[in-house]
């Protein structure tokens, strides 16, 4: 058991290390040299110049610069942003909170609606089941911009009950303004959660040994609790992780959509603005967090079903 | 005597079967979407980058059957040309990463072994990345268009098709038949080439069908922050994006009928991959 | 003579399926009495499992279970969910035929086999624990405190077997059903269980329905033998008398077709494909492969009569005795 936590750990580790190899490459595959490319549009002063080296390290080698700019990025010094002349770090913070937001805002809809209405699809195939497998078929593949248009279009256009753009203040302001963002973001993955887990659930009733358990006269509700949904948590689980990867990616998308002022918006002006530092800073985040959630996962797998640990023991 | 009804809760799945007029009418829709993309210089009624063919923000008429957009171009003109790059992209996506991957997972699974397990800890590697993200990351270094982010999104994909081949490759591989050949004294290679694959080819088409359909979305989605296809060239994700102001002003028909297209495209394609998967016995 | 342990009067069952509701069962009656050792056996298809299952209603939903089937009087089919609960956890027993796909993978053998006594009788763990520990060691289960705390898929298919049955015994039943418990081992493992089982009966005072496809098996553990085809039954007698005397051409067959070193002659083997209740006529069910077959036979089913110690269902069983008897004779092992 230690030694799959362990493994992957490693493996996370590396998967990290080769993204930021990657991520900080990326100057010197792009036309131009480093220099150039990072100065982009921006003025070429000699201050500027010697900023960028500094932080570059772009006189030294490559492998030395990489792990001087990987250690800087290790202790939270992501450069200075060519644009506004500040900290990245002090630019991406503020814009951060509101990503969080949006993706937890986002998260918790897909599991409440996801698994629940799976859930319901499973317990009451007839009436449910059939309307619900329809429905998230059709919901999957819209994907999150197409529904941030539809959601505008008909709740804060015509019904006018949502705002269309915007953050919105404190906290009670921030859900009024993200709760139409959070559905968009959600809507694809809570779709497929709802399927993964019809399917798990109605898999785990037909198993032989939820009929042994009932055989043995244990009530209901106990074989549910610990048998169908102990088994069904395992794939339902691994869809968690690839959850994580598609909010991430949807994430900036929708804020584009929303005019919201989080970091994925922000990574998409830093782009156009050449602001390559920002870019880097927000790619590692991005990258971290999906690499951090998917390790969690794999975890929590081996954890929950005892066969994968002694499989993986090659 | 007396009847009586057992207790139980239990579903019988069975949407599955039959239903392959819903197969039918996915291909059917994908005919015609494609055939309209290619036809629409013969098609269109407008040039699609003419403004003021038409009023702006027009509601769908005889003239404009989708309407016109915010500087008066005709959208049904626009729609029909706006699926080029989004379907050529998707299809490069698609074939690169099915071959590349279905390349590497052959050869993975064959020569077994060290390289073997390198290559599988790379493909994990590989699968850290979103494809949106790394699409991105190509833009931000090569600029926004059309091949950085194809070719982006053709390495992210690239190793869903690995593992898929290479899982069912394993497990061909031990087949008697394979070992027949090799007994015969043929080269892996040929092997290979002219066994292996034959036989991977069933679940290589029903994933790349699949993937099309996501593909067509992140390509969609570049297009739609701005990053993919620029204006003003007609494009579906883009046109969802600029649609945007037209919605403010109660004049949603650029975003909804290019997002349409993207939805029903995208649907037919992901149907029409499951159907066949599931038609053929093998559910992905 | 004491009232018998199980009743069963002219159960039917039907079953929802694809095509509507298909029937499974065709008014299956047999008593089973105290400390007996019953066999069911059959081939696949021919409703022996669902027979077993319709005891205590273990059946999908939808199901439609007619007729009577009580249990120390008080009839099954009636009686409330939470009356049956207590029927399952206190006084009927399964053991099914696949234990692997019988024990929840996720969970450890000691939380298998304390789950009924824990959650039914709100025992305390650690008694739970003791009972059943001393109930594997009854049964011969080496290191089996150790065993409690590993997982179903890190032992093998013979112990998770011996272990299915000790959790059943554990509840102490009245009334114990085996379903196929052999048919996923290897024949050795096989003897073992089949001897286990037999001694417990013995011990305990068990009864026991022991289901198979296998004549011999239940030849060899059962006093008394019901034989099934296409969802009814169609004789019931002492196990020996069976395999000598059967009443029923079916049976007669069944007994003709095993394969027998000593007698040096080919296996009698049945024409025809084995039916399904579904697909059978108004008639008898065996009539299609039956070379005894009359008129009455196509138009009228045989009912299960009382036929000297057993009961056989056909018209003609009286007559076709002789017959049946040198048939069964054809493979006798000597």
């Amino acid at each position: 058991m230690v030694r799959i936590v362990a493994f992957r750990l490693v493996a996370a580790v590396i998967t990290l290390l080769v993204a930021s190899v990657v991520v900080y490459g990326a100057i010197y595959v792009a036309p131009g040299s480093p220099l150039s490319f990072l100065i982009g549009g921006h003025g070429a002063t000699r201050q500027v110049i010697r900023q960028i080296e500094a932080e570059y390290h772009l006189n030294d080698s490559f492998p030395v610069a990489y792990v001087r700019w990987l250690g800087n990025g290790v202790h939270g010094n992501f450069g200075t942003s060519l644009v506004q002349h500040q900290s990245v770090s002090s630019l991406i913070e503020p814009r951060l909170t509101t990503t969080l937001f949006l993706v937890a805002y986002a998260a918790l809809l897909i599991f409440v609606f996801g698994i629940g209405s799976g859930l319901l699809a499973a317990l009451r195939p007839r009436r449910v089941g059939g309307a619900v497998v329809l429905v998230t078929t059709v919901a999957m593949a819209i994907p999150p911009f197409v529904w941030a248009v539809l959601l505008t279009t008909v709740f804060a256009v015509d019904l006018a009950w949502f705002p269309a753009i915007g953050n919105g203040s404190g906290f009670a302001g921030g859900l009024y303004h993200m709760t139409l963002p959070a559905v968009a973001l959600a809507m694809v993955w809570l779709a497929y959660l709802s399927r993964i887990t019809r399917a798990a659930v109605d898999d785990e009733l037909g198993k032989e040994y939820v009929e042994t358990a009932r055989a043995r006269g244990i009530p209901e509700r106990y074989v549910f609790r610990k048998h169908v949904l102990r088994n069904a948590w395992i794939p339902i689980s691994t869809v968690a992780g690839i959850t994580v990867a598609g909010l991430i990616a949807g994430d900036a998308v929708i804020e584009v959509a929303f005019g919201l002022n989080g970091i994925g918006a922000y990574l998409v002006q830093s782009i156009e603005a050449k602001d390559f530092p920002v870019v880097q800073a927000i790619m590692m985040l991005l990258v971290g967090i999906f690499v951090v959630v998917n390790t969690l996962v794999d975890v929590g797998y081996a954890v929950a079903d005892p066969r994968v640990r002694t499989s993986e023991r090659r | 005597m007396i009847g009586k009804r057992a207790a139980g809760g239990r579903f019988t799945w069975r949407a599955r079967s039959g239903s392959d007029r819903v197969y039918i009418l996915c291909l059917v829709v994908l005919a015609i979407v494609i055939a309209c993309t290619i036809l629409a210089p013969l098609i269109a009624p407008y040039n699609p980058n003419q403004i003021f063919a038409g009023p702006i923000y027009q509601g769908p008429s005889v003239q404009h059957l989708f309407g016109t957009d915010g500087l008066g171009r005709d959208i049904f003109s626009r729609v029909l040309y706006g699926g080029r790059f989004t379907l050529l992209g998707a299809t490069l996506i698609v074939g690169i990463s099915s071959t590349a991957g279905l390349a590497v997972a052959t050869a993975s699974a064959w020569l077994g072994g060290r390289l073997d397990a390198a290559v599988s800890r790379a493909l994990d590697v590989l699968f850290a990345f979103p494809g949106l993200l790394l699409a991105i990351l190509t833009v931000s270094v090569f600029g926004p268009g059309f091949i950085a982010p194809v070719l982006a999104l053709a390495v992210a994909y690239m190793p869903y098709m690995a593992r898929l081949t290479r899982s069912v490759a394993i497990r061909e591989r031990t087949k008697p038949y394979i070992d027949t050949c090799i007994v015969q004294g043929f080269s892996g290679m040929w092997i290979c080439v002219r066994h292996l694959v034959p036989n991977l080819m069933p679940f290589v088409i029903v994933q790349a069908t699949v993937s099309f359909g996501y593909a067509i979305i992140d390509l969609a989605s570049l297009s739609f922050i701005g990053l993919g296809i620029q204006p003003p060239t007609a494009d579906w994700g883009l046109m969802v994006s600029d649609g945007e102001t037209g919605i403010l002003a109660h004049h949603p028909e650029e975003s909804l009928f290019s997002g349409l297209m993207i939805v029903v495209t995208v649907v037919a394609f992901v149907i029409a991959g499951e159907r066949r998967g599931a038609v053929r016995g093998r559910y992905l | 003579m004491t009232e018998p342990l199980l009743r069963l009067v002219d159960v039917s069952l039907s079953l929802p399926t694809r095509n509507g509701m298909q029937p499974i069962l065709d008014r299956i009656s047999f008593t089973v009495h105290r400390g007996e050792a019953f066999g069911l056996v059959g081939e696949s298809g021919s409703g022996k499992s669902m027979t077993a299952r319709s005891i205590t209603r273990l059946l999908p939903p939808g199901a439609l279970l007619t007729g009577d089937a009580s249990l120390a009087g008080r009839s099954t089919v009636t009686m409330s969910a939470k009356e049956l609960r207590t029927v399952r956890s206190r006084q009927v027993q399964m053991i099914f035929q696949d234990p692997r796909a019988h024990i929840d993978p996720v969970r450890r053998m000691g939380d298998y086999l304390t789950e009924a006594l824990v959650t039914n009788r709100g025992l305390a763990r650690a008694e739970a624990n003791r009972q059943v520990v001393d109930v594997l060691e009854a049964i011969g289960v080496t290191d089996a405190r150790a065993r409690l705390s590993q997982y179903p898929h890190e032992l093998s298919g013979g112990l998770l077997q011996r272990m299915m049955i000790a959790a059943a015994i554990v509840a102490e039943p009245e009334l114990l059903i085996a379903d196929e418990p052999t048919t996923a081992l290897d024949v050795t493992t096989q003897r073992g269980v089949v001897a286990l089982l037999d001694a417990l009966r013995r011990e305990r005072g068990l009864t026991l329905i022991f289901i198979t496809h296998d004549l011999d098996l239940a030849a060899a553990i059962c006093d008394r033998t019901a034989v099934m085809y296409a969802g009814s039954v169609v004789e019931v007698q002492d196990s020996g008398k069976l395999h000598t005397q059967p009443m029923h051409p079916y049976s007669a067959a069944l007994v003709a077709a095993r394969p027998a070193f000593t007698s040096g002659l080919r296996p009698l083997t049945i024409p025809g494909a084995p039916a399904s209740l579904a697909e059978a006529g108004p008639g008898c069910q065996f009539m299609p492969r039956c070379p005894y077959k009359v008129k009455q036979c196509e138009s009228h089913r045989p009912r299960l009569e009382k036929s000297g110690q057993g009961s056989v269902a056909c018209f003609r069983s009286g007559e076709i005795r002789d017959d049946l008897a040198k048939i069964a004779s054809r493979s006798s092992h000597g």
